[in-house]
């Protein structure tokens, strides 16, 4: 027997204790229970689900952007695959000393690498980039070293390539990583941020053709991020090749001869043509009056679209968008507004051929100089051209035929109107053309309404609210507050050389599959009609002709040497003044006359008279499209 | 010390224990089957999340060193219930000593370190974990020291047996293991409820406890990871920390099982090892997960099962002694548990407790058979 038998006071107690031992034990298991049944059934759907998102990653593969070709198929921008190194995260982390390595062969520092590692535009999901465009012999070390280099792989990566250069910059537009706007406009479009966008120009405009479709993978991952295998793939979609109605070879002389004609303007091209103009910008438009299509767009200054395909450098952007640079970004073909001076004489003559202020014959005796109560008019240069009926009022300038005609709408604007300014309107000036890429401005075509409204709105910028007979004799000569685009001066030329049916200009004519095979054309599209009976379109033509090809033609010395029989081309020449600026320097006509394929209009900004620096820029566009040799740029002697 | 006792001598049954037959028809069919069957579902689990370690995914070497323990386990239950627990008051005194010299020597370089904690031995391929057997020694001497003076048990003699396991918990704090310094403190509590100390008594060992833990905590004793897990537990929400992302994952496994499971080795949590330490302290996840509500209840009824079973023989037994050593492993057992599956699922806090009979660790695992081979011990000597 136990002694403890005996006591059985200290037995029972030992009894009760462990019963309270047994309540509590029971009282933690059923804890657990009811724990477990908390987490298992009333959250159970809520942590599987945590579960399933756990282990499932999505990376979206960027699907091949879609090339821009020219109206032949050549290519204007393409894809270029460049060798980059990509070094795997984890194999990073584990061994940082890789990226001294990596940066020894590389020959660069630690710092840059990991900057560039940590460049949020690839997922993480995905190795690191630490170099691109890395030479071959460094790739080559690379593979020959593998062990010193785990996890460094040489990839290829697809690229904005630009074979051409800075060729079409503008109207091209360039590529960039996706920001935060642009994001949360398009968020339903499956963007990433990292994702490449079109910025500006066609790139932009046509972002949804080029993009094409991204491709997502989902991965299952395990905790450490490392993928296991792949759940779902779906491939992406390459984007659609867009062809354009741009002709490579008019686009390349238009660019080398606006620059040059610039060169020219400012004595650099030619030191015995030097004029010593500002001469910073300019811009040129081509386009097929039969259609709106246009064959060439150029603007100066101009920017390697390149230089965003990566990444721009800030300082690079500032100087791109600093006006002191005269902002190279901008297109001014389409945004840049002009004073149109004399080339605007088309539409006022055509209007006081369609009011019967005029006829064909109607001639007058220039002077010299116009007088309007107690102010005087002057031709340029004050040149005194005699007896001017129309087609000489078109081919040598005169002003003094124009201020009259001026003069009398306002005269006589009870029984007219504002014909000028109702004919401008017909032609689609003052309002924008609805181009097919993005930054048109709409120019403006002033009467007094216009002016009165302005002044009511802004009374501070603009102090003078009435319209004066002196205000018409500026319009009538393209002067005043009238302003057109480069785009509206070569379409209005190309509307008159149709016979009036206005096509809205375009840039893209069809977009390919990956295949080549059309799988949209965007046919011409009549956006406007001016009636032009022959009785007026045709003794303006002939003044037109006149301007290159006759005696004292304004661009007639530009155009000298240029085989006008086989390619004949009407145009005009127009010198604008611009408040505290040298002259515009302009030139819009069209050829071949009689079956017109091509409309061209050339600003240079503060580069003198059209007639000498703006037709010489023009003659070689068409001698380009009328496969003549088109020569270098010199200076004509047309005033104008 | 045998002189107190001299009523000591063999029972009847305990002469026939030599028969192998009524051996066998003694011991308790349902707690050896139960923890066998909880050691059985613990293969399964550790397999589960050890098959993908290698390559291929069908990778055995952990669970076949697990078998391996689980065989050498079986034996030595055997073994010591056929030894007479009584002879272990005796031996008491040496067996303590012992397990205080091997403390300390795991401290000394001849120990062996593993993720911060200087708590093995390392004998070739194998590990020994001393504190794991410690928890053995300190039952058996705080049972025999309180069953000495249970008739008068007054606030020095507790004071006395809070000192007794007060050593070893020191030494194994110092490794740092603080889990299994707190099982230390449930067994002792457990023993001297039992042995009937006063209320009063129990009220200042929980104060003085807390004191510790706020003084600990304060002292800078603790690792910066436990006090991670621990600021894990308080707050689950602070995703940044690693114990968070833990817990966070662990909870996710055992609760995307739902009702059924998502299917024996079709856990994507374990197949994909987004919980940590899966076969060693969070293997409840396994079963939780892959098995679902089904698979972790029955889990949790067979151990509270086992732990009924000691409880009876506890009541049952004969001598105080015998009744002390049930409870400080009913204590032990029940303390673990809890701990571990509540710290799975985010009532407890995180510390590297192994759930006994299932998680992977050898000597763990034959420390808890051998404690309920002393409770089978108990039990056929009990009449």
């Amino acid at each position: 027997m136990s002694p403890e038998r005996a006591t059985g006071g200290v037995s029972r107690v030992r009894s009760f204790r462990i019963s309270i031992i047994g309540l509590a034990v029971i009282s933690l298991f059923v804890a657990l229970s009811v724990r477990l049944v908390d987490l298992q059934v009333l959250q159970g759907a809520r942590l599987a689900s945590a579960a399933d998102a756990n282990k499932v990653r999505t990376v979206y593969v960027e699907a091949p952007r879609g090339r821009i070709l020219d109206r032949n198929g050549e290519v204007l921008v393409g894809n270029r695959e460049l060798d980059v190194l990509t070094v795997d995260r984890q194999q990073l982390t584990k061994q940082p000393e890789l990226l001294d390595r990596l940066a020894e062969v590389l020959h660069t520092d630690t710092n840059t690498l990991k900057a560039r590692m940590n460049d949020g535009r690839r997922s993480v999901f995905r190795p690191a980039v630490i170099a691109s465009g890395v030479d071959k012999s460094v790739i080559a070390t690379i593979r020959e070293r593998a062990n010193d280099f785990p996890g460094v792989l040489a990839e290829t990566q697809v690229v904005r390539w630009y074979p051409n250069g800075t060729l079409g910059a503008h109207f091209l537009g360039y590529v960039g990583e996706v920001n935060q706007d642009e994001l949360l406009k398009n968020q339903r479009r499956g963007y990433q941020l990292g994702d490449e966008i079109g910025k500006t120009g066609l790139e932009q405009a046509y972002e949804d053709r080029l993009r094409g479709k991204v491709g997502v993978d989902k991965i299952e991952v395990n905790s450490a991020g490392e993928s296991i295998r792949v759940l779902q793939r779906t491939a992406p979609l390459p984007g659609q090749d867009i062809k354009t109605s741009i002709d490579l070879n008019v686009q390349r002389t238009a660019e080398k001869s606006l620059s040059d004609g610039l060169g020219v303007a400012r004595g650099v091209g030619t030191a015995a043509g030097a004029t010593g103009a500002p001469a910073p910008a300019g811009s040129i438009v081509a386009l097929d009056p039969s259609s709106g299509a246009v064959r060439a767009m150029a603007s100066y200054p101009t920017f390697d679209p390149a230089s965003f395909s990566d990444g721009i450098a800030e300082s690079e952007y500032k100087r791109l968008t600093d006006p002191a640079n005269h902002l190279p970004l901008t297109n001014r073909a389409i945004a840049g507004q002009y004073a149109p001076g004399s080339t605007f004489k088309l539409v006022t003559a055509l209007a006081a051929l369609d009011t019967g202020l005029i006829n064909a014959n109607t001639t007058i005796i220039d002077k010299g100089t116009f007088t309007l109560g107690n102010r005087s008019y002057r031709n340029a240069l004050g040149a005194v051209y005699g007896p001017v009926d129309l087609r000489r009022s078109l081919s040598v300038s005169s002003d003094v035929f124009y201020y009259g005609l001026g003069a009398q709408f306002w005269e006589k604007r009870d029984k007219f109107g504002d014909p000028m300014q109702s004919l401008a309107r017909e032609f689609h000036l003052g309002q924008t053309t609805g181009i097919d890429i993005a930054g048109e401005n709409p120019g403006r075509i002033p009467d007094p309404k216009q002016r009165a409204a302005q002044h009511e709105k802004n009374p501070k910028a603009f102090p003078e609210g009435n319209w004066f007979g002196g205000d018409n004799v500026n319009v009538a000569i393209g002067q005043g507050d009238t302003l057109e685009t480069p785009l509206q001066l070569s379409l209005q030329y190309a509307t008159f050389a149709n016979g009036g049916t206005i096509y809205k200009p375009r840039l893209v004519e069809s977009a390919l599959n990956s295949d080549g095979a059309v799988v949209q054309s965007f046919d011409k599209e009549q956006i406007g009609r001016v009636d032009i009976p022959d009785s007026q379109r045709v003794p303006v033509q002939e003044g037109l002709l006149g301007a290159v090809n006759g005696v004292g033609g304004t661009a007639a010395d530009a155009f000298k040497g240029f085989d006008l029989v086989a390619y004949p081309i009407a145009g005009k020449t127009g010198t604008a003044q611009v408040n505290g600026k040298a002259d515009s320097a302009l030139f819009a006509g069209y050829g071949p006359v009689g079956n017109a394929s091509l409309s061209v209009s050339v600003v240079l900004e503060q580069a003198g008279f059209g007639g000498a620096v703006a037709a010489p820029v023009a003659r070689r566009i068409f001698a380009t499209a009328a496969g003549q040799d088109s020569g270098i740029v010199t200076l004509g002697t047309g005033v104008d | 010390m045998k002189a107190s006792y001299p009523s000591i001598t063999p029972l009847r049954a305990t002469s026939s224990l030599s028969d192998s037959a009524a051996w066998w028809r003694r011991i308790d069919p349902i707690l050896v089957s139960c923890a066998l069957v909880c050691a059985g579902l613990g293969l399964l689990m550790i397999y589960s999340s050890t098959r993908n370690l290698g390559d291929g995914g069908n990778y055995t070497g952990i669970v076949l060193r697990q078998a391996a323990a689980l065989v050498v386990a079986i034996v030595a239950m055997v073994a010591v219930s056929l030894f007479d627990y009584r002879k272990l008051q005796s031996l008491a005194p040496v067996l303590y000593l012992a397990t205080v010299g091997v403390l300390f020597l795991v401290l000394t370089p001849l120990g062996s370190s593993r993720k911060g904690a200087q708590a093995w031995f390392g004998f070739g391929a194998f590990q020994l974990q001393p504190a794991e057997l410690a928890k053995l020694s300190v039952i058996i001497a705080v049972s025999a020291y309180c069953a000495r003076h249970s008739s008068r048990l007054t606030n020095k003699f507790v004071a006395v047996a809070v000192g007794l396991a007060g050593i070893p918990m020191g030494l194994i704090l110092l490794q740092p293991d603080l889990g299994t310094m707190l099982v230390f403190c449930a067994i002792v509590f457990a023993i001297l409820v039992a042995a009937g100390a006063s209320g009063r008594s129990l009220a200042a060992l929980v104060g003085i406890v807390v004191f510790a833990a706020i003084a600990v905590v304060q002292l800078g004793v603790l690792k910066q990871y436990q006090l991670d897990r621990l600021g894990a537990f308080l707050d689950p929400a602070s995703n940044t920390q690693q114990a968070a992302y833990n817990l966070n994952q662990s909870k996710i496994a055992i609760g995307s099982g739902e009702l059924l499971g998502r299917g024996l080795f079709l856990g994507s949590q374990t197949n994909l090892r987004f919980v940590p330490e899966q076969h060693t302290d969070f293997v409840f996840t396994v079963m939780g997960e892959e098995l679902g509500l089904a698979g972790s209840l029955t889990l949790i009824s067979l151990l509270g099962v086992v732990v009924w079973r000691i409880w009876k023989v506890a009541r049952a037994a004969n001598d105080s002694f015998g009744a002390f050593i049930c409870i400080g492993v009913l204590a032990m057992l029940t303390f673990q548990i809890f701990e571990n599956v509540g710290m799975t699922m985010g009532i407890m806090p995180i510390t590297g407790i192994p759930l006994p009979f299932v998680s992977y660790g050898g000597s763990s695992l034959v420390a808890t058979f051998v404690a309920i081979g002393i409770v089978q011990s108990v039990r056929l000597r009990t009449r």
